[in-house]
């Protein structure tokens, strides 16, 4: 690396070259670029020289010092400059000491709530002097332990991240001895029960209003004994769905499709998951001055004992 | 020891400084004297035991 940049005294002496550089030698000084002009010779040479150069030549003239250690010098002479260095230190390290904003990461909306509303307790809530992560992940695990299953905080920069995961409770099922009752006329084609006591079988045929699964079930002593009832009954269902719409200048089949994409649209329009459209049967495709319409039966394989 | 590029000399271990100008420089070694003749001659880095000299060589000579 260039020593210039570093830093190095650029010096002017009145004597000859020869006679310089003997004395350079005999004292051990290291020197650079050596330049006779003017009757006088310009070198550089360290810093560190600088007592031994002006203890040997007395009327050498010292121009400047090159280099960052050049720049460092100057600013050090003027007052305004020291301060400014004093408190850009002092900025430096209050600024890195403080957290200004804390992050909280994970799933659960309640879990983060909790957490801010711990910190406001701790008495952390930005700006605050940072006296270590630990300190305050082991103070917010201890008070969250038994909502929180796991909590890592993370500084970066002026930032707490709080990354955490919610404890898991198990849900407890409440059941109920409501019976299920078919909802329309369908034929039974399965059923999804947990509880209860079936009243039909498959391929049955139930009208609206049946009591499709019981509460009730007799036990050995013929008496009565009340079920909980918890489950599903499947059973097909038929639907006719008729619509229409003005002719247009398009070909019929793309009226058909358009229709039977609406069609298709309306009979599943409340369907529960599981329900599926089992069977479609064009009834009618026919136009009656401008007006096209479609009738098809559908035949559906449906939820009939949950209310939609 | 000598080392010789283009437009520069190294020489290492030299134990004195002869005349010097832009035309010549003499440096002694621990075995000889090494003349150095040429134009624009400069001594761009100097130490105890080594100098650096850059210029238009013309010749380097080896005295006893």
């Amino acid at each position: 690396m260039n020593k210039k940049i570093i830093g190095l005294d650029e010096w002017v002496i009145h004597t000859s070259l020869t006679r310089f550089l003997q004395m350079a030698h005999r004292h051990d000084w290291v020197i650079y670029d050596v330049h006779e002009e003017h009757h006088q010779l310009r070198f550089y040479a360290s810093p560190f020289q600088r007592h031994d150069i002006e203890r040997v030549y007395e009327t050498a003239r010292l121009r400047r010092t090159t280099g960052a250690i050049g720049l460092f010098m100057r600013n050090l002479r003027r007052p305004s400059r020291v301060l400014a260095l004093l408190l850009s230190c002092l900025l430096w390290f209050g600024l890195s000491k403080t957290v200004f904003a804390v992050e909280i990461r994970g799933d659960k909306q309640e879990s983060e709530e909790l957490i801010r509303k711990t910190l406001v307790k701790m008495d952390k809530v930005p700006p605050f002097t940072d006296h270590g992560v630990k300190d305050v992940k082991a103070k917010l695990k201890k008070q969250l332990e038994n909502d929180i299953a796991w909590l890592e905080i993370v500084k970066k920069g002026s930032r707490y991240v709080i990354y955490y995961t919610p404890k898991e409770f198990a849900e407890i099922e409440e059941l109920s001895h409501k019976e299920l009752i078919a909802r329309k006329d369908a034929v039974i084609a399965g059923f999804d029960l947990q509880h209860g006591n079936k009243m039909f079988k498959i391929n049955d045929y139930v009208k609206k209003g049946d009591i499709l699964v019981s509460n009730i079930m007799p036990d050995s002593f013929q008496k009565p004994q009340e079920l909980y009832v918890k489950g599903k009954v499947y059973g097909y269902t038929w639907n006719q769905i008729d619509v229409t719409m003005p002719r247009s200048r398009l070909p019929k089949a793309f009226d058909f499709y358009q229709l039977l994409f609406e069609a298709r649209l309306k009979i599943s329009d409340n369907f529960l998951k599981g329900d599926r459209i089992q069977k479609e049967n064009i009834l009618q495709f026919e136009e009656d001055a401008g007006t096209i319409r479609l009738s098809v039966l559908y035949t559906v394989y449906e939820d009939i004992s949950t209310p939609r | 020891m000598i080392s010789i590029e283009y437009n520069k000399i190294m020489i290492e271990n030299y134990t004195a400084i002869g005349n010097v100008d832009s035309h010549q420089i003499e440096i002694q070694t621990k075995k000889q004297r090494v003349v150095i003749r040429g134009e624009k001659l400069e001594i761009t880095a100097m130490s105890k035991d080594e100098i650096a000299i850059r210029g238009i060589f013309e010749a380097v000579m080896f005295h006893e």
